[in-house]
């Protein structure tokens, strides 16, 4: 058996333990675990029937011939830089499709952030919306790893070597995953503000909420790409693998920044349940 | 003011896994320090001399933080509460926080938000200044990180604590507070 297929049975195990997680902090609820498993296969879907046909499409137009990305021309590679970011971060957001992966970033439907009994209880008593993204990520992450590593064994790459020499896919896959989590949150937030939009009032809602959606989608696609600048100058042979990992996880880094901003905004929305057991007579310091 | 005040009165904070997740990660990064450390000194003779140096500090290094984790899962140990009529003390090992009773304004019950900027928060165990989404930054001597946390705010710092027996721990600290005045009935 090819290495690759440990490699991708680790990033497996790795990422039931990240979806334990999600499932205690989000208040032990299952629910959290469906957009994983509906986020499975879009990777590999995507991958078929949406970005090779686009590439198929892109080289008959430009009339660039197959080749190893290595040998292919840089404004070639430059026209398909935005596919995978395009594609992927749109098709991320398809779980929402299902009413009850929807019910944890939409307000007041069954079980979702709005409704009594929901709430903290729904989300763990933190944003929905990160818990959703995370888990939507957790799946087209893995998915994706299986795709991959399908695609290397495919080729006959890396033949014979134990999975030990397989660290590096490990690694970057498990980083990818939470990156790809945390690109989704910046896109529902779009859907989130623009919910909040239809919600303020009737008068020109539609444009508000349009250019919501629609900004929060350019700002994860813009993050994505940025994200693959690296991989892509490695393997055209432009960086070295050190430079690769270094450029991901500055990239990582920067999406903690970015997922922590919208987890705290969506606390914002949330008053602490608190339980007051003494308060000192006269006015309060606030801190 | 470090206690001392009249009538002490320990309490010991909640049980919790902390140990646990303090003990394994501890074991593991110190093991395999010392493997490390063991090898980069010994078996690699053709080793380059700055790899080497490198192999050998990175080990050193796994030695001194699995070390600091088994450290405190001894200290874990010793965590207490001590409550007297002037000041209430929060120990952990060698590590301790005086809240005078004067100085605290108000006493809530609440859930804490997760957020990645901390310094020493495992699930069971939070010690030190630990950052929040939701509440800032607190002063943790605790057995739980997140949930059910019993957060003393006083006018310059918020401290967060998990007694095990937290009626009598409240009825306790609320009595004292109540006779230095100024309680809301």
């Amino acid at each position: 058996m090819h290495g690759i297929w440990w490699a991708a049975l680790v990033v497996s195990l790795f990422g039931a333990v990240g979806a334990a997680v999600l499932w205690w902090s989000a208040g032990r609820r299952w629910i959290v675990l469906l957009p994983v498993l509906v986020a499975l296969p879009l990777s590999p879907l995507v991958n078929l029937f949406v970005k090779r046909p686009l590439y198929l499409a892109l080289q008959s137009l430009t009339g660039v011939p197959s080749a190893p990305i290595s040998a292919l021309p840089w404004w070639f590679l430059l026209l398909v830089h935005p596919v995978p970011p395009l594609t992927e971060e749109a098709v991320k957001l398809l779980p929402l499709a299902v009413p009850g992966i929807r019910a944890l970033l939409v307000p007041g439907m069954r079980g979702g952030r709005g409704e009594a009994g929901g709430g903290r209880a729904a989300t763990g008593g933190r944003s929905g919306l990160v818990h959703l993204a995370l888990a939507i990520g957790l799946g087209f992450g893995l998915g994706e790893a299986w795709w991959i590593a399908w695609g290397v064994a495919r080729a006959g790459l890396h033949a014979g070597l134990p999975v030990y020499y397989f660290g590096g896919f490990i690694n970057e896959r498990l980083v990818v995953m939470f990156c790809h989590g945390a690109m989704t949150a910046v896109a529902l937030r779009g859907i989130a503000r623009a919910l909040s939009h239809a919600k303020a009032g009737p008068h020109g809602w539609r444009v508000g909420a349009l250019a919501a959606v629609l900004g929060g989608y350019a700002g994860a696609v813009l993050l994505h790409a940025l994200l693959n600048v690296g991989a892509v100058l490695y393997q055209i042979g432009k960086l070295g693998p050190m430079g690769a990992n270094l450029t991901l996880v500055a990239s990582a880094l920067l999406l903690v920044l970015v997922l922590e901003r919208i987890y705290r905004e969506g606390l914002r929305g949330e008053l602490p349940r608190e339980q007051v057991l003494w308060q000192r007579a006269g006015p309060r310091t606030e801190f | 003011m470090m206690g001392g005040g009249e009538g002490v009165k320990v309490y010991r904070p909640s049980r919790s896994w902390g140990r646990v997740w303090l003990s394994v990660p501890g074991a593991l990064l110190g093991l395999g320090g010392v493997g490390q450390t063991v090898w980069a000194v010994g078996v690699p003779g053709d080793m380059p001399g700055p790899a080497r140096v490198m192999a050998l500090l990175t080990g050193l290094l796994l030695v001194g933080v699995g070390g600091a984790f088994l450290l405190m899962a001894v200290w874990m140990s010793s965590m207490r509460y001590e409550l007297d009529d002037r000041c209430l003390l929060l120990r952990c090992g060698p590590v301790r926080y005086a809240v005078p009773l004067p100085e605290i304004r108000r006493v809530v019950k609440r859930d804490l938000a997760f957020s990645p900027w901390s310094s020493l928060r495992l699930p069971g165990f939070a010690l030190g200044e630990v950052i929040y989404a939701d509440a800032g930054r607190v002063v943790m001597c605790a057995t739980r990180a997140l949930k059910g946390i019993i957060l003393l705010e006083t006018e310059r710092r918020k401290y967060g604590i998990t007694p095990a027996d937290e009626e009598a721990f409240l009825a306790d600290l609320r009595g004292r507070l109540d006779r230095l005045g100024g309680g809301e009935p």
